[in-house]
C-alpha cells in the first residue's frame, strides 16, 4: 500500500473481460435493448466493447475524461450559484441602476472606439514568441537525448528569433507610447 | 492519503462492475473527484481571503476583520451569503450575452487548471503526459475572460482594465513559460508527477534560482496582483474589468482570481520547491501536508509582495517584462543547457 501503482491493479481494463459476461451490466443492457429496441444503444454497446479490448493506457478518450468532466463542472457550478442568486435576490432594474457607472458622471462619447496601437504591437511580438514556445517545449523534453546536435540547432533557431526581437526593440515596438 | 486513493479505486471498480460501462464509471468517479477539487479550492479560498485581509492589516498596522468568528475568520463565508442576496445588475448599454458569459468563463478557466495539479502522490485528477503544457495553455485562456468582461461592459474604465489585463498577461506569459523550460530540460518530462519525483535529491530552486525569480515575478503579473494590478487600479480605474459586475458575478471573478493564485503557487511548489518531497528527511509528516505548507509559503510570498510595494506604472511594467525578464529567462535556458553538458562531462 505504499504507492499508488501497487493498487492500480483495480484499474486494468483487461480484468473487465472476466467480469463482463457475468456482470449485471450486460443483463441491464439487454433488458434496456429489449425495452427500447433502439439501435443507437446497440451501436454504443459495440463501440464500448471495442474500446474495452484495447489496452487502457493507449486510449486518449480515457486519459482526457477528467478534462471533459472539469470543463462541464466549471460551467455547471457557476450556473448553480447564479440560479441560487436568482432565487433569493431581488430583481428590480431601474434606469438609474442600469446606467453605465463612470464615477457618477454621465458617460461621454462612444466606448467601442479604435484603441491604442501599443497593445496591438505587443500582441504581434507575443505571437512570434508564443510560436517559439511551442517549438521549444518538445526540444526541452528531448534535450538530454539529442546531445550536442540539439543545442546547436536550438541556438540557430533562437538566434533567428532574437535577431527579430532585437529589430523590434530597435524600431521601438517595445516602447510604450 | 494513500488510503483515499485506494478507496477511489475500489469505488471505480465497483461502479464498473455494477454499471458494466467502464466509461460511465470513469465519468462518475471523475465527476465526484472534480467536485472534491472545487470544494477544496473554495475551502482554501475562505482561508486565503481571511489571510489576505489579516496580513494586509498586519503590514499596515491595522486590526483587520475581527467581528465574526475567531479573529474575523467567518467574514468571507458571510460575505458570500451577502453577495448571493444582491441584485444581479446588467448595464443597459452592455453587450448582454458576452457580459453574462464572461464571469462564467473566468471561473471556468481558473478551475480547469486544477485538472493536472497533484496535491500528493497520486492525488491528481488526470496525470497528463503534457501536464505543465496544459497548465500554461489553460492559464493563457484566462485572458479571454478578462477582455470579454472589459469589452462587453461598455464602460471606459472596464475597457481600459480589460485591455491592460490582456497586454500584461500576454507579455508576462512569455517569461513564465521560458522560466519553466529550464526544469523540463533537466527532467526531460512534462508530467508534473515526474518533475516532482526528479527532485528527490535536490529541489530545482537551487540550480534554477534565476528561473524561480522570473517565474515568481511573472506569475504576480499573470494573476493581476499588486504591485502589478493596474488592471484593477482602484485609484484610477475604480475596479477595472469587473467594475460593472455585482452580486455573485463579481464573486465569481474574485473566486477565479484566488483560484488562479493557488494554482500558480501550487505549480511553483511542485516545480521549484520539491512538491510533496519532505525536506531534511522529515518523512513522518505526510506528503500532502508538505505540499500544502509549500503552497501556503508561496501564497504568503505573493501577499507579502502585494502589500509591501506600491503599484508601478504600466510603461514600466511592460518595459520590465520585455526588456529585462525575457532576456534573463532566455539566458537561463542557455545557462541550463551548458550546465547540463558540464555536469554530464564531469560525472560521465
Amino acid at each position: 500500500m505504499t504507492t499508488w501503482v501497487d493498487w492500480n491493479i483495480f484499474a486494468y481494463w483487461s480484468d473487465y473481460d472476466i467480469f463482463w459476461p457475468a456482470g449485471c451490466g450486460r443483463i441491464f443492457f439487454q433488458g434496456f435493448l429489449y425495452l427500447t429496441n433502439n439501435y443507437t444503444i446497440l451501436v454504443f454497446y459495440v463501440i464500448i466493447h471495442k474500446i474495452l479490448s484495447i489496452e487502457r493506457e493507449g486510449i486518449m478518450l480515457f486519459r482526457y475524461t477528467g478534462i471533459a468532466v472539469i470543463l462541464v463542472w466549471g460551467i455547471v457550478f457557476p450556473v448553480i450559484l447564479l440560479r441560487l442568486q436568482k432565487m433569493i435576490s431581488p430583481h428590480n432594474p431601474t434606469r438609474a441602476k442600469t446606467l453605465t457607472y463612470e464615477c457618477g458622471l454621465d458617460t461621454q462619447g462612444d466606448t467601442w472606439i479604435r484603441f491604442k496601437i501599443s497593445y496591438f504591437m505587443y500582441a504581434l511580438i507575443f505571437v512570434v514568441f508564443d510560436v517559439e514556445t511551442v517549438f521549444l517545449y518538445p526540444w526541452a523534453v528531448l534535450f538530454q537525448k539529442l546531445g550536442l546536435f540539439g543545442i546547436i540547432e536550438m541556438i540557430i533557431f533562437m538566434a533567428i528569433l532574437i535577431v527579430g526581437f532585437a529589430y523590434a526593440w530597435k524600431e521601438g515596438a517595445l516602447q510604450w507610447m | 492519503m494513500d488510503i483515499f486513493i485506494v478507496w477511489v479505486e475500489i469505488f471505480r471498480h465497483w461502479l464498473t462492475v455494477a454499471t458494466g460501462i467502464p466509461i460511465l464509471a470513469e465519468i462518475i468517479v471523475k465527476a465526484a473527484l472534480t467536485l472534491g477539487v472545487i470544494i477544496f479550492v473554495l475551502l482554501n479560498l475562505i482561508v486565503l481571503v481571511w489571510l489576505e485581509r489579516k496580513l494586509s492589516a498586519f503590514f499596515q498596522m491595522r486590526r483587520g476583520p475581527n467581528r465574526l468568528g475567531p479573529a474575523g475568520f467567518f467574514q468571507f463565508p458571510v460575505d458570500i451569503v451577502k453577495m448571493l442576496g444582491k441584485e444581479d445588475i446588467v448595464p443597459a448599454n452592455a453587450d448582454r450575452p458576452v457580459f453574462l458569459i464572461a464571469s462564467i468563463c473566468a471561473f471556468l478557466t481558473a478551475i480547469m487548471a486544477w485538472a493536472v495539479i497533484p496535491l500528493g502522490r497520486g492525488l491528481i485528477l488526470e496525470d497528463l503526459s503534457i501536464g505543465i503544457f496544459y497548465f500554461i495553455a489553460i492559464g493563457s485562456t484566462g485572458t479571454i475572460a478578462f477582455i470579454m468582461a472589459g469589452f462587453s461592459s461598455n464602460n471606459k474604465y472596464a475597457l481600459l482594465g480589460g485591455m491592460r489585463a490582456a497586454a500584461q498577461m500576454i507579455s508576462y506569459e512569455i517569461p513564465m513559460v521560458f522560466s519553466l523550460l529550464g526544469v523540463i530540460m533537466i527532467t526531460g518530462s512534462l508530467t508534473l508527477s515526474k518533475i516532482v519525483e526528479g527532485q528527490k535529491s535536490i529541489w530545482f530552486i537551487i540550480p534554477q534560482i534565476l528561473a524561480f525569480l522570473c517565474y515568481f515575478i511573472s506569475s504576480i503579473a499573470e494573476t493581476n496582483r499588486g504591485p502589478f494590478d493596474m488592471t484593477e487600479g482602484e485609484q484610477e480605474l475604480v475596479g477595472g474589468y469587473f467594475l460593472e459586475y455585482s452580486g455573485i458575478r463579481y464573486a465569481l471573478f474574485m473566486v477565479a482570481e484566488y483560484t488562479h493564485l493557488v494554482a500558480v503557487s501550487a505549480i511553483a511548489a511542485l516545480v521549484f520547491l520539491g512538491g510533496w518531497n519532505a525536506p531534511f528527511g522529515l518523512t513522518f509528516i505526510p506528503g500532502f501536508i508538505w505540499m500544502m505548507l509549500k503552497i501556503y509559503f508561496m501564497i504568503f510570498l505573493f501577499m507579502w509582495v502585494r502589500w509591501t510595494f506600491p503599484r508601478i506604472r504600466i510603461d514600466h511594467l511592460m518595459h520590465f517584462g520585455w526588456k529585462v525578464l525575457i532576456p534573463v529567462s532566455l539566458i537561463n535556458i542557455v545557462l541550463t543547457g551548458i550546465g547540463i553538458f558540464v555536469f554530464r562531462a564531469i560525472t560521465g
